[in-house]
């Protein structure tokens, strides 16, 4: 199996890592692994991301979805449509990376732990990979008691410890050959030949790395090499083959599984000493920093596309920042604005161009998902325009327009997604989740209406949190099933439980 | 005579009573009930004909108009519910299905009914084949105590229709029109 399950997202989008971006999805397409066919995977939809090329099947998207990493392609070949055969892309793959990727590449280890940490002492947010305050320099002390690296989080140190478990199979392995290793549970450093802690990375004496790579390397090849030319085959049975391949040449090309965390922090200022003066340096340097990440992104919008994560990552920290602040002191408007910035959160929006044809079905995937973390409760009902509003506000870039999310929220029943698309009779339109059918929210209304005698739509609106026309859409869908009957009064419209039909 | 002690029913102190319902089954029971009213209401007060103008303004009717609750039926709509009666055969308009809808005579008994209630007058008072004034019957000392003593004149008429067409009477044509009846034996 060169496929590896892989995880997805509620709604049956990819589950994508930090730092990882969706370059492109085709549908249609089945896999090989060699000559032969994956019979579990033969119709679904690629995705071709920074990282990776993840498959969804269609059909049974939780146990037959399956991913391969980027980095464990050594070449590509492309073989164009013959006969009955459908055009296909041929992957050759270095068995050693493919072995090597089900534990993180080193780099990603940093990524994937993305976090930030506060100082405790000025509440600077600081990247999880620094271990010192970039503002004050004080040191970040976490309850975690490895002494390898106190700032580093959980993450980094289980794959340490990994590497670990590896170093000393390799260790046992070797006893023989390198006795001047056989105290077991230290690494030499070749430099200067001190005994570190087998959990440590460099030399605790000169900081020379500690390299044993490659003497585990060579025995996974040995271990794992099974074919002569382990290949994978991706056939493309309704087209997108070449727009496909020129997009994964580039992601090759790009490697962005290599360096991802380097762009993304905040750089490390070289910081000579405290003080006043260096407190202000190191603000303006921030803000400045800032200020060009915006205008840089500003300048066009293919730029803006580029920028996307990192803007994101920007609202990100101010809101942290802020949520700090709010419980110094209690502003309306910051928890307002708070609010929005943590609204603020689509990394990798779904575009006409990443998406292709199946453009509607993707953006309603992720409008799902974005709906799921959204929306409070599983009842809730939103109107078509205010859905469009906080999802392109969400989105930050790449806005949709209301006729594109409209025709995705048109494809919510038939991917099965939990969301319906409701038109009233008036023509307006809301979003809401399946448990939300006109038989529940009409009792629901009914009860309400007993408690209170009588409603009028901005009561109801109200106490359901919905909008105005949302409430009168749906008291007169009640009113229409029966329940309720109105009552056109000098305050407006009313509505009382109907008692003509109880009556009789 | 007015009599105030008409009790009106629940639903007339109920707002949505006034509004006409847009949802079909509701609107045809609250028919049922507004009909149930008028009907009740017209034999309590013995009223026999109604001016849908006139008793749907303001302060028209206490019928159609709730003081307390300030609401009050819309002409339309007891146009609607007239309408419907109409159907039933517990109304009809005056000047027919197709005049204008603006009176109706209200049968809280319908002229067969009435028919029945004079035939059996004039047989136990003897006044078979003789000839009685219309009114007689609704004013004169033998009707007295009737149920159909100071009936509406056209609604009498409509009675005594019934009873032509079962061949028990015969209408006399005077100068204003109607004038008298004969009873057969």
């Amino acid at each position: 199996m060169y496929f590896q399950p892989t995880q997805l997202s509620t709604s049956r989008r990819p589950d994508l890592k930090a730092g990882e971006s969706l370059i492109v999805q085709q549908a249609s397409v089945g896999l090989y692994e060699g000559k032969n066919k994956v019979e579990s995977a033969q119709d679904g939809v690629c995705y071709l991301t920074s990282h990776r090329i993840i498959y969804v099947d269609s059909k049974d998207s939780g146990q037959n979805s399956c991913e391969i990493p980027l980095n464990s392609i050594r070449e590509i070949e492309s073989y164009a449509r013959f006969l009955m055969s459908s055009p296909k892309l041929i992957l050759h793959l270095d068995v050693k990376a493919l072995s090597d990727h089900s534990r993180p590449p080193a780099p990603v280890i940093s990524t994937s732990v993305a976090g930030v940490w506060a100082c405790p002492i000025c509440f600077f947010t600081n990247q999880a990979t620094v271990d010192k305050c970039q503002l004050c320099g004080v040191r970040h002390v976490t309850t975690n008691d490895n002494n390898s690296s106190p700032s580093q989080p959980q993450k980094q140190t289980q794959s340490v410890q990994q590497q670990h478990r590896q170093q000393q199979q390799q260790q046992q392995q070797q006893q023989n050959q390198l006795p001047a290793n056989d105290d077991g549970n230290g690494s030499h450093c070749r430099v200067c030949t001190f005994i570190n802690h087998p959990s440590l990375n460099q030399c605790e004496m000169c900081g020379a790395d500690l390299i044993t790579e490659p003497l585990f390397t060579e025995n996974a090849i040995e271990s794992l090499v099974i074919e002569d030319d382990p290949h994978v085959r991706i056939a493309f049975r309704h087209g997108g083959q070449p727009r496909f391949l020129q997009n994964l040449k580039n992601a090759i090309q790009v490697k962005a599984w290599e360096a991802p965390v380097i762009e993304e922090s905040v750089p490390v200022i070289k910081s000579k000493g405290v003080g006043i003066s260096a407190i202000r340096e190191r603000v303006e340097q921030s803000t400045q920093k800032a200020n060009d990440t915006m205008s840089d992104a500003f300048q066009d919008l293919n730029r803006l596309m580029t920028k996307a994560t990192e803007m994101v990552k920007l609202a990100e920290s101010i809101s942290l920042k802020m949520s700090r602040d709010i419980t110094t002191d209690n502003d309306k408007d910051m928890a307002t604005l708070k609010g929005y910035l943590l609204n603020l959160g689509i990394a990798s929006p779904v575009t006409r161009d990443s998406a292709g044809s199946i453009y509607h079905q993707e953006l309603a995937r992720e409008l799902a998902d974005f709906l799921t973390k959204f929306l409070d409760s599983s009842d809730s009902i939103k109107s078509l325009a205010d859905v469009y509003c906080i999802f392109n506000r969400a989105r930050g870039v790449a806005l949709v327009s209301p006729e594109d999310l409209y025709k995705a929220s048109t494809q919510f029943e038939s991917l099965q997604l939990p969301f319906r698309l409701k038109k009233f009779p008036s023509g307006l339109l809301v979003v809401q989740s399946v448990a939300m059918d006109d038989d529940q929210a009409a009792s629901r209304i009914l009860s309400h209406v007993k408690n209170h005698g009588h409603l009028t739509a901005l009561q109801l609106a109200e106490i359901e949190h919905w909008a105005l026309a949302v409430a009168s859409e749906q008291l007169l869908m009640t009113e229409q099933k029966g329940l309720l009957c109105r009552d056109e009064g000098p305050v407006g419209l009313t509505f009382y439980e109907n008692l003509f039909c109880s009556v009789n | 005579m007015p009599d105030t002690s008409f009790e009106f029913p629940l639903m007339h102190g109920f707002p949505p009573f006034y509004t006409r319902q847009p949802t079909e089954a509701t609107w045809e029971s609250q028919i049922g009930q507004w009909s149930q009213v008028i009907l009740n209401y017209a034999r309590h007060h013995r009223i026999f004909k109604l001016d849908l103008q006139q008793s749907t303004s303001p302060g028209g009717s206490d019928l159609f108009e709730n003081t307390k609750i300030k609401r009050r039926l819309s002409f339309e709509t007891l146009q609607e519910i007239i309408q419907a009666m109409t159907v039933q055969g517990t109304a009809e308009w005056e000047h027919g299905p197709k005049g204008p809808k603006d009176h109706a005579y209200i049968f809280w008994r319908r002229p067969e009914e009435w028919a029945t209630l004079i035939w059996e007058w004039v047989n136990t008072n003897g006044l078979n084949n003789t000839v009685v004034t219309l009114y007689e019957i609704t004013e004169g000392d033998l009707s007295e105590g009737q149920e159909f003593y100071g009936i509406d004149s056209q609604v009498l008429i409509m009675a005594i229709k019934v009873l032509v067409k079962r061949g028990d009477a015969q209408l006399l044509e005077g100068n204003e029109g109607y004038m008298g009846v004969k009873f057969f034996g």
